[in-house]
C-alpha cells in the first residue's frame, strides 16, 4: 500500500550490465507486470526492489522512503518465489507465521492472522501439513499466504505460476487478481508469459536486454506498440512483418512489399508517414488484420502451409513475399493446408517500423 | 538422486515385467555376501570368543562366562568408560562445531568469491588424511612439556605461564580431545559443507524478506536443514571416535595413569599386552553394543522422510 | 628394550615405511641379498626368517650395508640355502602376538626374532624348537646366568639364543655433576643441584610404556624385592615386598615432588625423548639404556660427548644395586632339524659379528674378549653393572604386571594418587585379572 519509484535504476554483475536506466513510477495499489524474454533482467529488477540484490545505480523509493540501503526485512515487502521457497521443516501454519515473529504479536493474534490468511486462500485444512505433502497449487497458495499475512506495502512475484500446469495456471491467474481486488496492495509481478501480463496487469512493463521497451496498459501495448520488439513479443500468434518501401501512387500512399504487390495505406496516416516517403520500412499487421476472403477490392493469393484449429478459431500459416505469416480464420470457413486462398488486408491496423532502430513510426 | 530420475526409476521397476519376477532380495545378495563375510562373521567370531577362555598364547579353548565376568568386574572399567564417554562426547561436539564453522566460512567465502577457499578446504582436508599414529606424534611434539615443546615454547615467548598439557591427567584428556578434534574436523567439514551447499538458497532469501536477521536464518533455516547431516555425522564421528586408539596411543599411551585410556585402547591392551583374546573380544563386543545403542538413539532424532 | 625404543622411533618415522625404500636399489645390486631373501632364488633349501627392521633392512644405509656384507659371507658358507626374509612392522606388541598366533596355527616363520620380554610367553606356549644340539656346552656355560635361565625350557633344552642384552644406567653430564651419585638420596640432591643451575633435573621414562616399569623395577629389585612367586602369581603388593615396592615408589614420588625431576617425566614414553633433551643440553642427568651412550657419542660434538658419563643405577644404599636387562632373542619355530640348525647359525651370526658391528652388548663373557669393538671404558661399567642384572620374570603375567606398574607410576608421578592408594588399586586390578 505504497507507491514505488524506480529512478535510473541499474545493476551490474562485474562488467556485465544486467539492467540499466530503469525509470518507473508505480502507483499505490497498482498491479504492474514486468514481462520480457528470459534473461532480460526482470528478476534482477524485482530482486533489487526486494533488497536481495544490491543496487548498482539509481534510486529506489517505497512510499516516501529511499530504501536503497535497507535490508529486505526493513523494506516491508513480501515476495513469492518461483519455487515457492517454503520452509520444508515447518508446517503450513508455521510457514505463514514466520514473518510475524518481529511484530510483537501475541500467540492468539498470530494464530488469528494465520487463520485469516489461510481462509482467504482456502488452505485452512492444510495448516498442519508439511510442504512436501502439498500439491503445486497448494504450495503456491501457501507461498501467497506467507506474503499476505504480513499486509506488506508491496507484493513481489517472481514467475510464481511457471511451475504449474496450464489449467492450474489459468486458475491461479484469476485467484491472484481476485486477491488483489480483495486486498488491494501495490504488486509487481514478473513473468515471461505475455498472456499472464496481458490478463493480470493494470500496466505492463515490457523489458528487453536490460532496458524497458514500453510501459502501458495491456491494450496500449497491444494496439500501439512502441517498438518492433514489443509488437512481436505481445500477442499470439505474433504480428506479421513484411519488408518493403513506402511509395506514392497518385494521391495515395502505398506500401510495396517484396514481391511487388502494393498495399494501400489509409489516408489518415498520410501526414504522419510523409517524412518516411521512399524509405525501406517494415510493415506490421496482426493476424486479425488479415482475413481469408476475396470480399475486399484488394486481395493476394497465397498457399497455406499449416492449419491450426484451436476450436474458437483456426490459425492459418503461410509465406508471403518470403516472410512467414499467419491469419486468424473462423473455424467453419478455414481452408485446408496446401490450398491456395485469397487474403484480404485491413490496413487501418497497420504499423510501420523503422528497421534502423526498430521503433514504430507514430501516427 | 534427483527426484525426476528417482521417479523414473521407480516407475520402471514397477512396470517392467522381468524385474518383478525376480525376488527383491536377490538384488541384495552380493552385498549381503560381502557384508556377511567381512563384517558379520568377525563379529560372530568375537562374540563366540567372548564366551571362551581363549588367549593369544594358545592352549585349548573352552566355553565359559568367566572372561566376561572378569572384564565386567574389572575395577578400572568405570574409569575407562567415563574416559570413553568424555572423549567421545567432547569429540563429537567439538568436531561438529569446528566443522560447521569452517564449512560456513568456506561457503560464505565462496559466495563472496573470496580467493583461497579451495586452499582452505585442502588444508583442512590434509589433517584428515594424516594417519592416527602420525596425528598423535605431531600433537605430542606440539604439547611436549620439554623446554623445546612447541606450544609451551610459544607461551614462554609471550611470557605466559606454560601448561602441563600431558602430565596433568585432566589436561591430558583435553589434549587428546584437541588432537582428535583437529583430525576429525575435516570430515565434519566436508559432510556439512556438502549439506550446506544443497540448501536451497531461496530459503535464505525468503527468510530475509520475512525479516529474519542473520542469526535467525542460521537458527531457523540452516540448522533444521542440516539436521539430517548433523545426525548422520554424529553417528559417524561417534563410531569413529569410539574406535580411535592409535592417536591416543602415540600421544599419551593412555596415561598418565589411566587418564586417557579409552575403551578401544583398553581392548587393544587386553589383547596385545595381556594376550587375553577372550577378554579383548568381550570388550570389543561391549564397544559394538555401545556404538549400536548410540546410533539407535541418534536415529530416533532423524527427521522423517517428509523433510 | 633397545628394540622397543627403536620401534617407537620407527612408528614415528615410518608411517612412511618408505624410509628404508631408497635403499632397495643398493640391495638389489647384490643378487644374494634382496628385499625378501638372502641367497639364490633357486636354492634347494630354504627357511623363513621374521626379522626386525634395524639391521639388514635398516633405514640407516651404513648399518644395512654392514649386514648385507655379513649375510653375504654367511650364505656363501651355507651353500644350497636360501633365507626368505619377512620384515616385522614397527608395532612390537602386535608383531610378537602375530608370530605367536601364527606359530600356534602352524603358519609361523621357521625362525624369528623375539623380544626377550616375550620369551617366557613363547616358551610357555611350547612353540619354540630345542636348539641345544647346535651349541657347544662351553658356549652354553658362557652365557650370563640370567640369560641362560631365560632361554632354557623345563626339559633343560636351549630354545633360543638371546643374542644381545641391554641394561639401564645413570647418565650424568660430568661437567655439571662431577661425581656419580651412588644412593637415591645423593641422586635427588645431585639432581636438585642441576635444577639450581637451570637444568630440568633428572629425566626418566614415566609414561605408559614398558620402559617406565622396567627402568623403575631396578629400584625395587635393588632391595631384593620380588614381583612373583614360583607359580608366577604376583606378590609384590604383599608383606615385605610391599614395603620395598612403596620405598621405590617413594623415591620416584620424591623426585618429582622435590622438583629434582620435572613433572613432565609422566609424559616421557621413549628413550629418544630423553636423548633429545640430553643432546639439547636441557638436562644434566637421566636414567637410560646403554645404547644411548653411543647415540650421544655420535650426535654430539666431541667436547660435549666426552662430558656424558655412565654409572650404575643408584640404590637405597650404595651396595644395594640392580638393573633391568632386556634384549632380543632368535628362536626356531620349525620342526625340521635342518631349519632349526640354520636358525641357530643365524642367531650366532647376530650374537658374534652382528653385535660387534652394532656394538650391542653380547650375552656371553667370551665375546667381549673376542672383539676389539668392546674395548671402550663404558663397557667396563656395563659389564660391572650386568653383574647385578635382572631379567623380567619369565611368567606370562609379566606384561599385565608391567601395565599395572606403568599405570600406578603415572598416577603417582602426576600426583593424582598417593603411592599406597595407587598400589592397592593395581593389586585389586591384578587380583581380578588372575582369578580365571
Ligand atoms: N548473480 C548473477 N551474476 C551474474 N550475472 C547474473 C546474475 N544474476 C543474473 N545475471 C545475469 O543478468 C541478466 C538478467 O538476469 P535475470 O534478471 O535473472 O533475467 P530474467 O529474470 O529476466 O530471466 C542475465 O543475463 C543473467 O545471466
Ligand atoms: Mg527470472
Amino acid at each position: 500500500m505504497a507507491p514505488v519509484s524506480l529512478v535510473s535504476l541499474g545493476k551490474a554483475f562485474g562488467s556485465i550490465e544486467a539492467v540499466r536506466d530503469i525509470d518507473l513510477e508505480i502507483a499505490d495499489n497498482e498491479f504492474v507486470v514486468l514481462v520480457g524474454p528470459s534473461g532480460c533482467g526482470k528478476s534482477t529488477t524485482l530482486r533489487m526492489i526486494a533488497g536481495l540484490e544490491t543496487i548498482s545505480r539509481g534510486e529506489l523509493r517505497i512510499g516516501e522512503t529511499v530504501v536503497n540501503h535497507l535490508s529486505p526485512g526493513e523494506r516491508d515487502i513480501a515476495m513469492v518465489f518461483q519455487n515457492y521457497a517454503l520452509y520444508p521443516h515447518m508446517n503450513v501454519a508455521q510457514n505463514i507465521a514466520f514473518g510475524l515473529r518481529h511484530r510483537n504479536l501475541s500467540r492468539a493474534e498470530i494464530k488469528a492472522a494465520v487463520l485469516d490468511a489461510a481462509r482467504l486462500l482456502d488452505i485452512e485444512a492444510l495448516l498442519d501439513r508439511r510442504p512436501k505433502a502439498l500439491s503445486g497449487g497448494q504450495r503456491q497458495r501457501v507461498a501467497m499466504g506467507r506474503a499476505i499475512v504480513r499486509r506488506p506495502k508491496v507484493f513481489l512475484f517472481d514467475e510464481p505460476l511457471s511451475n504449474l500446469d496450464a489449467k492450474l495456471r489459468a486458475q491461479m491467474r484469476i485467484e491472484i487478481k481476485r486477491l488483489h481486488q480483495r486486498v488491494p496492495t501495490t504488486t509487481i509481478f514478473v513473468t515471461h508469459d505475455q498472456v499472464e501480463a496481458m490478463t493480470m496487469a493494470d500496466r505492463v512493463v515490457v523489458m528487453n536486454n536490460g532496458v524497458i521497451e514500453q510501459v502501458g496498459t495491456p491494450l496500449d501495448v497491444y494496439n500501439k506498440p512502441a517498438t518492433r520488439f514489443v509488437a512481436e513479443f505481445i500477442g499470439s500468434p505474433s504480428m506479421n512483418f513484411f519488408d518493403g518501401t513506402l511509395e506514392a501512387q497518385g494521391e495515395d500512399l502505398v506500401f510495396r512489399i517484396g514481391n511487388g504487390r502494393a498495399l494501400p495505406v489509409p489516408r489518415a496516416r498520410g501526414s504522419a508517414y510523409s517524412k518516411h516517403f521512399g524509405k525501406r520500412l517494415t510493415l506490421g499487421l496482426r493476424p486479425e488484420a488479415l482475413s481469408v476472403s476475396d470480399a475486399s477490392d484488394f486481395t493476394i493469393e497465397v498457399e497455406t502451409k499449416v492449419v491450426e484449429p484451436l476450436g474458437v478459431e483456426t490459425i492459418v500459416y503461410f509465406d508471403l513475399a518470403g516472410h512467414p505469416a499467419s491469419v486468424r480464420a473462423a473455424p467453419n470457413r478455414a481452408p485446408r493446408a496446401g490450398e491456395t486462398v485469397p487474403l484480404s488486408f485491413d490496413m487501418t491496423f497497420m504499423h510501420l517500423i523503422d528497421p534502423e532502430d526498430g521503433s514504430v513510426i507514430p501516427y | 538422486m534427483p527426484k525426476p530420475i528417482a521417479q523414473a526409476l521407480s516407475r520402471r521397476t514397477a512396470t517392467t515385467p522381468e524385474a518383478s519376477s525376480i525376488p527383491y532380495w536377490a538384488w541384495l545378495l552380493p552385498v549381503m555376501l560381502v557384508i556377511g563375510a567381512f563384517y558379520i562373521y568377525p563379529i560372530i567370531d568375537a562374540l563366540r570368543l567372548a564366551f571362551t577362555d581363549a588367549t593369544l598364547t594358545g592352549g585349548a579353548e573352552s566355553y565359559t562366562v568367566r572372561s566376561l565376568q572378569r572384564v565386567l568386574s574389572n575395577p578400572a572399567l568405570p574409569t575407562i568408560l567415563s574416559n570413553t564417554a568424555i572423549f567421545t562426547a567432547a569429540s563429537v561436539v567439538g568436531q561438529q562445531l569446528l566443522g560447521l564453522s569452517v564449512a560456513l566460512l568456506v561457503v560464505r567465502g565462496e559466495r563472496h568469491h573470496l580467493p583461497g577457499m579451495l586452499v582452505l578446504r585442502t588444508i583442512v582436508l590434509a589433517a584428515w588424511v594424516v594417519p592416527g599414529i602420525a596425528n598423535g606424534v605431531i600433537w605430542s611434539m606440539l604439547f611436549s612439556e620439554s623446554p623445546f615443546g612447541a606450544i609451551n615454547g610459544v607461551l614462554r615467548l609471550l611470557e605466559l605461564p606454560t601448561v602441563a598439557w600431558l602430565s596433568n591427567p585432566a589436561n591430558a584428556m583435553l589434549s587428546a580431545i584437541i588432537a582428535n578434534v583437529w583430525q576429525g574436523t575435516a570430515f565434519s567439514m566436508i559432510v556439512l559443507y556438502a549439506a550446506l551447499k544443497s540448501v536451497d538458497p531461496s530459503l535464505y532469501e525468503a527468510a530475509a524478506v520475512d525479516g529474519a536477521p542473520a542469526w535467525e536464518r542460521f537458527w531457523f533455516i540452516t540448522l533444521p536443514q542440516l539436521k539430517a547431516a548433523i545426525l548422520v555425522n554424529s553417528i559417524l564421528i561417534t563410531i569413529q571416535t569410539l574406535n580411535t586408539f592409535d592417536a591416543i596411543l602415540a600421544l599419551t599411551g593412555g596415561g598418565p595413569g589411566r587418564a586417557t585410556e579409552v575403551l578401544s585402547l583398553f581392548a587393544y591392551n587386553t589383547v596385545f599386552y595381556q594376550f587375553d583374546l577372550a577378554g579383548g573380544s568381550a570388550l570389543s563386543i561391549l564397544l559394538l553394543l555401545i556404538s549400536l545403542v548410540l546410533a539407535a538413539l541418534y536415529m530416533l532424532f532423524m527427521p522423517k522422510r517428509d523433510m | 628394550m633397545r628394540m622397543n625404543r627403536l620401534f617407537r622411533t620407527a612408528t614415528a618415522l615410518s608411517f612412511t615405511g618408505a624410509v628404508a625404500l631408497p635403499l632397495l636399489p643398493a640391495l638389489a645390486q647384490d643378487d644374494l641379498v634382496t628385499r625378501d631373501r638372502v641367497g639364490l632364488a633357486d636354492a634347494e633349501n630354504s627357511l623363513t626368517f621374521r626379522l626386525t627392521a634395524y639391521d639388514l633392512y635398516s633405514a640407516d644405509p651404513a648399518t644395512a650395508e654392514g649386514f648385507v656384507e655379513l649375510f653375504t659371507t654367511f650364505i656363501n658358507e651355507h651353500p644350497g640355502w636360501r633365507i626368505d626374509t619377512q620384515l616385522q612392522t614397527g608395532n612390537l606388541n602386535e608383531e610378537q602376538a602375530r608370530i605367536l598366533e601364527q606359530a600356534q596355527a602352524g603358519r609361523g616363520p621357521d625362525c624369528a626374532m623375539i623380544d626377550s620380554a616375550q620369551l617366557a610367553t613363547f616358551k610357555n606356549a611350547g612353540v619354540l624348537a630345542p636348539m641345544t644340539d647346535y651349541f657347544t656346552q662351553a658356549e652354553i656355560d658362557d652365557l650370563f646366568p640370567y640369560v641362560r635361565e631365560a632361554v632354557t625350557d623345563d626339559n633343560g633344552d636351549i630354545v633360543a639364543l638371546w643374542w644381545f642384552t641391554d641394561l639401564r644406567v645413570l647418565y650424568r653430564n660430568a661437567g655439571v655433576v662431577p661425581d656419580a651419585p651412588q644412593t637415591w638420596e645423593e641422586t635427588q640432591q645431585a639432581a636438585l643441584d642441576t635444577v639450581d643451575e637451570g637444568y630440568e633435573g633428572l629425566l626418566f621414562n614415566g609414561g605408559r610404556t614398558e620402559g617406565t616399569a622396567f627402568d623403575w623395577l631396578a629400584f625395587f629389585w635393588a632391595q631384593g624385592g620380588e614381583l612373583v612367586d614360583e607359580t608366577g602369581a604376583p606378590i609384590f603388593y604383599e608383606g615385605e615386598n610391599r614395603e620395598k615396592f612403596l620405598a621405590a615408589l617413594q623415591f620416584y614420588d620424591d623426585l618429582v615432588e622435590s622438583g629434582a625431576a620435572p613433572q613432565r617425566v609422566a609424559t616421557i614414553t621413549t628413550y629418544d625423548d630423553i636423548t633429545a633433551a640430553a643432546a639439547a643440553g636441557t638436562t644434566a642427568m637421566f636414567i637410560g639404556g646403554n645404547w644411548q651412550y653411543a647415540q650421544l657419542q655420535t650426535t654430539l660434538p666431541v667436547d660435549q660427548a666426552e662430558q656424558w658419563q655412565v654409572s650404575e643405577l643408584p640404590g637405597p644404599t650404595a651396595d644395594q644395586r640392580a638393573t633391568g636387562t632386556g634384549g632380543w632373542a632368535i628362536a626356531a619355530l620349525s620342526d625340521d632339524p635342518a631349519k632349526v640348525e640354520m636358525c641357530a647359525e643365524i642367531a650366532k651370526l647376530y650374537a658374534g659379528p652382528g653385535n660387534a658391528f652394532q656394538r650391542l652388548l653380547p650375552t656371553s663373557a667370551a665375546l667381549y674378549e673376542e672383539y676389539d669393538e668392546f674395548a671402550g671404558p663404558e663397557f667396563d661399567v656395563f659389564a660391572a653393572a650386568l653383574e647385578n642384572g635382572q631379567a623380567r620374570p619369565g611368567v606370562a603375567s609379566y606384561p599385565e604386571i608391567s601395565n599395572q606398574i606403568q599405570i600406578l607410576l603415572g598416577e603417582v608421578l602426576s600426583q593424582s594418587k598417593e603411592p599406597e592408594q595407587a598400589l592397592d588399586d593395581a593389586a585389586a586390578a591384578l587380583e581380578v585379572g588372575s582369578d580365571s
